[in-house]
């Protein structure tokens, strides 16, 4: 029956009740932040393709805002934080250093997180200065309620404070271990957090040393082109940041699920150093159509960027090859017939099989995105959210989800609530997302608008080369709808498995890699040099256009005012415009103090 | 006797539906081909469920038949 | 390190599937001809478009023989001029502008699409060869009109085209 090795080992929860208090916190977080970004997206994909709209289009804008937020930044990043955590604990094999740090760190961005929601939820409401319909991009001169800033900036520390909580364990176990390789889950948990740190020196530039005190009133002006290139900075990493503890669950728990081992841990090793290396200096592949940086600085992005494809077609080479392994260990055989032997019936095994397939997909759409002159087709049309709604939206999402139901009963010590209900829930999610983006993808290269209220013009119509637009839109619906029942499923399914009985023996172990890591030569262990690496190829693609920027426009901009995003009637809003002062501003910022 | 499971079958059938019908988009952008969704979508239901039954009743199978663990 | 044959063969396609992909993109931009939106237009004051030749009267204006040049200024909601009018078989070359926040600019069914950004001009030429209506989208986020803002390339018959107002004759 069983393809596990011996279960009814001792749960993470047995030997780490504190560390697993943590992560449950952590993924709970994460799992509140998905239940309601999902109800946000479902407003936004009816009211969209105009199958239900029950508000105002412009508040369109502020849920909008909400969902992506809530998505790529809460549900994503608490996550990670939980993930990594229990990685870091469990193959180390050691508590964490301070329990009360980590709970400082995870409080950190709990806080952060209210205070830029806050502001965020405040667009519903018409009489509140509070708001922040700037979308999650946050782009100048639209300017968004300093606490949108601020808190955004906490959560950040927040997980700076993670990094260096793991950091820490590691230190500690290297001094008692001096002459071990990495284990291979911190190894990818550090290496993550390198880029990370490398990619928060943009955003941290762009929010803390602009945004924040602009929309405090300290200053007027910005330079709208400085602080889109300084996000982007970040926000090309950061989407390596949701898919790196995806890739930890592709390469330490699927192949154990599968029945098998690793193929080469190695390799798992060399694919996150080439992301370290390569996700940040690529940036302003997403700025190809911006005026102001100049063509050789777009070429060098392409060209680094499609280097970015390696490190995925590696991983899909040594995932499919470890699961290969274990169907042959499970007596599957022939040249396609072992995929029968695989444990389809396991939802967390079925979730990241095809989390993993759709990725293929979405990694292909994102070669699209960074065509350069192929750009044109696609930039800022609904292709992009097809893009990505197959790789946050199911490489990583999926992953989590299926992930959770692998982990969750060990640090619970409860059992699944329902197998067949998350097998189900998975299988929704594969065809709801593949329903939703492909409407995307289509309608995208039509020239169907990304992040509109409401796309039906008035002048012109879109031209399908086939079916039509009402059908994509239709189409868009439905399988939102799918995706949005597929969320319910997994946060009720989650619940009640935390509402169940206490159950022992619930434990996993994971199997030791085919290729293990004493098979990895000693310098992908060397921190230190990949980093240099890293920080060397971030200057030389970052250095000359953000100089060029600054020279051709000034730091603070040729003569940009900022425009703040209150959701209102729009006379209402130019009749307050013209009263408002940057110390009108300031003054009510902080609460009615007059200079 | 049939050689797949019943979850292999779901799964399966599910990936096979959004395989056509990606298809169809692919015939639309790529050779211009337009297609009616419904008839399409109706196409391409009857093929999935067929395609399950027969598995299911293991009227057809595919790759060796190997021996199953779970 | 030991890497399996097939890894090492797979390692050699994906190199080579990276490199094809460049080539393709190098050939649209040179062979094709195929400009990036580039950095060789100088900033502007975007308080103070009114003071730019270009922009103080958003227009389409001939500057040579099969040659246009259309001064366009993005703002919320709308474009300006609206409709764009401009002649088939010709050469026009964009310039747009915002004096208020980001906005896209994507002539429907069309590759000619860029972003607009305070401060900055976008310097787009294309070669409009078929006559017809195209549909303008703002499609970068601007505010909670956004979703209204749109205007209108219309492209006439070479025959038909007369510049309105002062024509260089």
């Amino acid at each position: 029956m069983s393809e596990q090795l011996e279960s009814g080992a001792p749960t993470f929860l047995d030997r780490f009740p504190q560390e697993a208090k943590v992560v449950r916190a952590a993924l709970g977080s994460s799992f509140v932040a998905l239940f309601l970004g999902a109800l946000f997206g479902i407003v936004q994909t009816l009211h969209r393709t105009d199958v239900f709209r029950f508000m105002d289009a412009e508040y369109y804008y502020t849920v909008l805002t909400a969902h992506g937020v809530l998505m790529v930044v809460s549900f994503t990043i608490f996550f990670l934080v939980g993930i990594y955590t229990w990685g870091v604990v469990r193959s180390l094999d050691r508590p964490l250093e301070n329990i009360r740090f980590t709970w400082a760190w995870y409080g950190m961005m709990v806080a952060g997180t209210l205070l830029a929601v806050v502001p965020i939820l405040g667009g519903f409401v018409d009489t509140s200065e509070l708001s922040a319909d700037v979308l999650f991009t946050f782009y100048a001169p639209k300017q968004a309620h300093p606490l949108f800033y601020g808190g955004l900036s906490v959560f950040l520390i927040g997980t700076w404070m993670a990094g260096a909580d793991w950091f820490r364990s590691y230190f500690a176990w290297k001094q008692e271990n001096p002459d071990e390789r990495i284990p291979l889950q911190t190894f990818m948990a550090l290496i993550t957090m390198l880029m990370w740190y490398i990619a928060s020196i943009g955003i941290t530039i762009a929010v803390v040393g602009f945004l924040l005190p602009w929309s405090l009133g300290l200053f007027n002006d910005i330079n709208a082109l400085l602080t889109r290139t300084l996000f982007w900075f970040w926000g090309h990493p950061v989407v390596y940041f949701w898919l790196m503890p995806a890739y930890m669950l592709w390469y330490t728990v699927l192949p154990t699920i599968s029945g098998g081992r690793l193929f080469s841990d190695p390799l798992g090793r060399v694919v996150f150093i080439l992301f370290l290396m390569l996700s940040t200096p690529v940036g302003i592949h997403h700025q190809y159509l911006d005026p102001g940086i100049s063509e050789g600085f777009k070429a060098i992005a392409m060209t680094n960027t499609m280097f970015l494809l390696l490190p995925s077609l590696l991983t899909a080479f040594t995932v499919v090859a470890s699961m290969e392994h274990g169907a042959r260990q499970r007596g599957g055989t022939g040249l396609f017939g072992w995929l029968r032997a695989l444990p389809w019936r396991d939802p967390a095994f079925t979730g990241m099989t095809l989390a993993g397939l759709m990725f293929a997909a979405g990694g292909f759409s994102g070669m699209v995105n960074a065509g350069l002159n192929i750009n044109y087709l696609v930039h800022n049309t609904l292709w992009v959210p097809g893009h990505f709604h197959l790789t946050v939206g199911t490489a990583v999402a999926l992953t989590f989800m299926a992930g959770t139901y692998w982990l969750w009963p060990q640090l619970t010590n409860r059992e699944l609530y329902s197998r067949p209900i998350a097998l189900a829930q998975v299988i929704l999610w594969f065809v709801g997302m593949a329903l939703m983006s492909n409407a995307m993808h289509v309608a995208g290269l039509f020239g169907m608008p990304r992040r509109t209220a409401e796309p039906q013009y008035e002048g012109f119509d879109f031209t399908a080369t086939f079916g039509s637009i009402a059908e994509f839109d239709l189409q868009l619906a439905i399988g939102g709808t799918l995706l949005t029942i597929s969320t319910l499923l997994f946060v009720v399914n989650i619940a009640l498995t935390s509402a169940g009985p206490k159950v022992s023996g619930l434990g996993k172990p994971l199997s030791e890699p085919l290729s293990g890591p004493e098979d990895s030569p000693e310098i992908l262990d060397n921190l230190k040099l990949w980093i240099v690496i890293a920080l060397v190829l971030v200057v030389l693609a970052y250095t000359l256009p953000l100089a060029s920027i600054i020279e051709r426009g000034g730091v603070f901009g040729p003569g940009v005012d900022p425009v703040p995003m209150v959701v209102e009637p729009l006379v209402a809003y130019a009749e307050a415009a013209a009263g408002e002062s940057a110390v009108g501003r300031l003054a009510t910022a902080i609460g009615g103090v007059l200079p | 006797m049939k050689d797949t499971s019943q979850a292999g079958i779901l799964l399966g059938s599910a990936v096979l539906f959004v395989i056509i019908w990606e298809i169809r988009s692919a015939l639309g952008v790529m050779a211009g081909i337009d297609t009616h969704p419904v008839i399409y979508g109706a196409a391409t239901l009857i093929f999935v469920i067929l395609v399950a039954i027969g598995l299911n009743l293991g009227l057809i199978s595919f790759g060796d038949s190997s021996e199953k663990t779970s | 390190m030991h890497i399996h044959d097939y890894e090492k063969i797979w390692l050699v396609l994906a190199m080579l599937l990276i490199v094809a992909i460049i080539t393709t993109i190098t050939y649209g931009a040179t062979a094709a001809g195929i400009g990036m939106i580039s950095d060789q237009e100088e900033t502007i004051d975007s308080n103070a478009l009114d003071e730019d030749e270009r922009f103080a009267e958003p227009r389409v204006e001939q500057v040579g023989e099969n040659e246009y040049e259309a001064y366009v200024i993005a703002q919320q909601f709308v474009f300006s001029p609206d409709p764009i009018e401009v002649p088939a078989n010709s050469r026009v070359t964009f310039y747009i502008t915002s004096p208020d926040v980001l906005h896209g600019f994507h002539v429907e069914g069309t590759n000619a699409n860029t972003m607009v950004i305070p401060g900055e001009v976008s310097k787009l030429t294309v070669e409009p060869n078929e006559p017809g209506e195209y549909g303008i989208v703002c499609n970068e986020y601007c505010g909670s009109g956004h979703h209204t803002m749109e205007g209108l390339l219309i492209v006439h018959p070479e025959d038909e085209f007369e510049l309105e107002g002062d024509s260089d004759e």
